[in-house]
């Protein structure tokens, strides 16, 4: 038997958001079944799944995205913490939600403008034009997305003249600039070469003593690397959700074991 | 896990791993009889054959181990898959120490019977020892082949039950030690037999549990019966 020490109890882990009893619709079609979550405060949470799950449309519930399409329904709660919000609730812009969370898409999306304004962006629509203020949250995020190095001599030349892995670091300063509480990753490293994945893997493992990461991947092995925690999707059903060594070495659900170990057809 | 991977090769890959742990453990099976059979029999041939085939048995150790590496490198299996390439490649070491205690028999085997000092109270208690051990061995890989972990567990009692004998045999030769000190250098061989023959009981209680770490997910190594059982059970 192992001595190692056990690993804490979940339920006394802080948690920074809860899916609860979650349902979405794409007009007629459900494509999230009472998904029940939890995101743990300042941990890294994989979201994994074949194509179709809703592993991604979960994702994109917490920043409300679904809301610019006619026809989408949300049904049940996000509880965001600390101040235990529902970020699904009429009551809630989704604006200010936005303002909370960050998201990075699968293929770096730099604005047509220069790196330092792409960083500055979200700072400049809050109001922020105080040049001394967006010199250190630029440089602040740029660091924290281990690219400062890279380009402080070059802020002000085009972001699209950056390499491929480093327009997503950029992407990743430009998220972290605005102090999301939450940052949403959906598969971030997918257009990436196995060199700019691995940074942006480094930087997953630096950010999470700063910031909540929920990051939905396709890559097995990378959910393996970054994530303390896993969940398993399967036709918009959460099948199993655990801390990541156990997912990944001994899955309670034989349907969880069949797709990590290539056995889903 | 009896349904397929997506990837056909991968499961050829596997079967084909599993199956030359198969291989290897009626090899070591087959050593181990010869041996015993060479102590029975004072036939210096078979003794031979032993430590010719060991060679075979040492091969197939680093062969399985390196399929372990580039399985592991080719692939990155995950749960499951993962526990029986990692279990496979402990279960080798058993299965090659298992090997060596054989050859030890048998290499030991001439001198104990030429020397007319190995009774045949000892020799009788020794070869039933051996044919409870051999079948634990035979059991062991049959619950591997079958993922059985009543049968794993069962190998596990009765290689504590081997070692109960092998201690009543081991007092009777510091007995006989102590009573007959001009024998002691043929006393210490037969005494490193008996040893050797509870060491591959030893072996086979690993491999047992090998298979329940591949199955269950459960690292049972030095545990109790009961604690094994209970383990097992619950999951």
């Amino acid at each position: 038997m192992s001595n190692k020490s056990p690993k804490p109890d979940l339920a006394s882990l802080p948690i920074k958001a809860e899916a609860r009893a979650l349902n979405f619709f794409y007009g007629q079609y459900q494509a999230l079944k009472n998904i029940n979550l939890p995101i743990h405060d300042r941990r890294v949470t994989a979201l994994i799944g074949p194509s179709g799950c809703g592993k991604s449309t979960f994702l994109r519930c917490f920043n409300r995205m679904h809301d610019l399409y006619r026809g989408n329904r949300y049904e049940g709660e996000i509880r965001f913490h600390p101040d235990d919000i529902n970020l699904l609730g009429a009551d809630i812009d989704p604006i200010e939600v936005r303002m909370r969370l960050s998201m990075v898409f699968q293929k770096p999306n730099p604005f047509p403008k220069s790196i330092y304004e792409n960083v500055a962006y979200g700072l400049r629509v809050r109001g922020e034009n105080k040049r001394s203020v967006l010199d250190a949250k630029v440089e602040e995020a740029l660091t924290n997305a281990a690219l400062w190095n890279e380009v402080k001599d070059r802020l002000h030349e085009q972001a699209n003249n950056l390499s491929g892995g480093q327009q997503q670091r950029m992407c990743i300063a430009r998220a972290l600039a605005s102090d999301p509480e939450l940052l949403l990753f959906d598969e971030p490293t997918s257009a990436l070469d196995p060199i700019a994945t691995a940074s942006i893997e480094d930087l997953i493992h630096q950010l999470k003593d700063k910031v909540t990461i929920l990051i939905v991947t396709h890559n097995m092995q990378q959910a393996a690397r970054v994530s303390d925690f896993t969940a398993y999707m399967y036709l918009g059903d959460l099948i199993e959700f655990g801390w990541t060594d156990d997912v990944f070495f001994s899955p309670k659900h034989k349907q969880t074991e069949d797709y990590i170990t290539g056995r889903f057809g | 896990m009896s349904n397929e991977h997506i990837s056909s090769q991968f499961n050829i890959e596997l079967a084909a791993l599993r199956a030359r742990v198969v291989e290897m453990g009626a090899m070591v099976s087959d050593q181990f009889r010869l041996a015993v059979d060479a102590l029975a029999s004072g036939r210096a041939e078979l003794a031979d054959q032993v430590v010719q085939n060991d060679k075979r048995v040492n091969d197939l150790e680093v062969d399985i181990d390196d399929d372990c590496a580039h399985l592991i490198a080719k692939r990155q299996p995950a749960a499951g898959d993962l526990r029986m390439v990692l279990g496979i490649s402990k279960m080798v070491t058993d299965l090659e120490r298992t090997g060596d205690k054989a050859r030890k028999i048998a290499r030991l085997s001439g001198a104990i019977r030429s020397s007319g000092v190995a009774d045949s109270d000892w020799l009788s208690s020794t070869r039933r020892i051996a044919d409870v051990t051999r079948k634990l061995i035979d059991e062991a890989v049959q619950a591997f082949a079958a993922s059985d972990i009543e049968l794993a567990i069962a190998v596990i009692r009765g290689s504590r039950g081997v070692g109960r004998q092998v201690n009543a045999v081991s007092a009777g030769l510091v007995k006989r030690i102590g009573d007959t000190p001009s024998q002691v250098a043929v006393l210490l061989d037969m005494m490193a037999v008996t040893k050797a023959i509870d060491r591959v009981a030893d072996h086979a209680s690993n491999l047992a549990e090998h298979l329940i770490y591949i199955v269950k997910g459960t690292d049972v190594r030095h545990a109790t019966l009961d604690q094994i059982e209970r383990e097992t059970l619950q999951r």
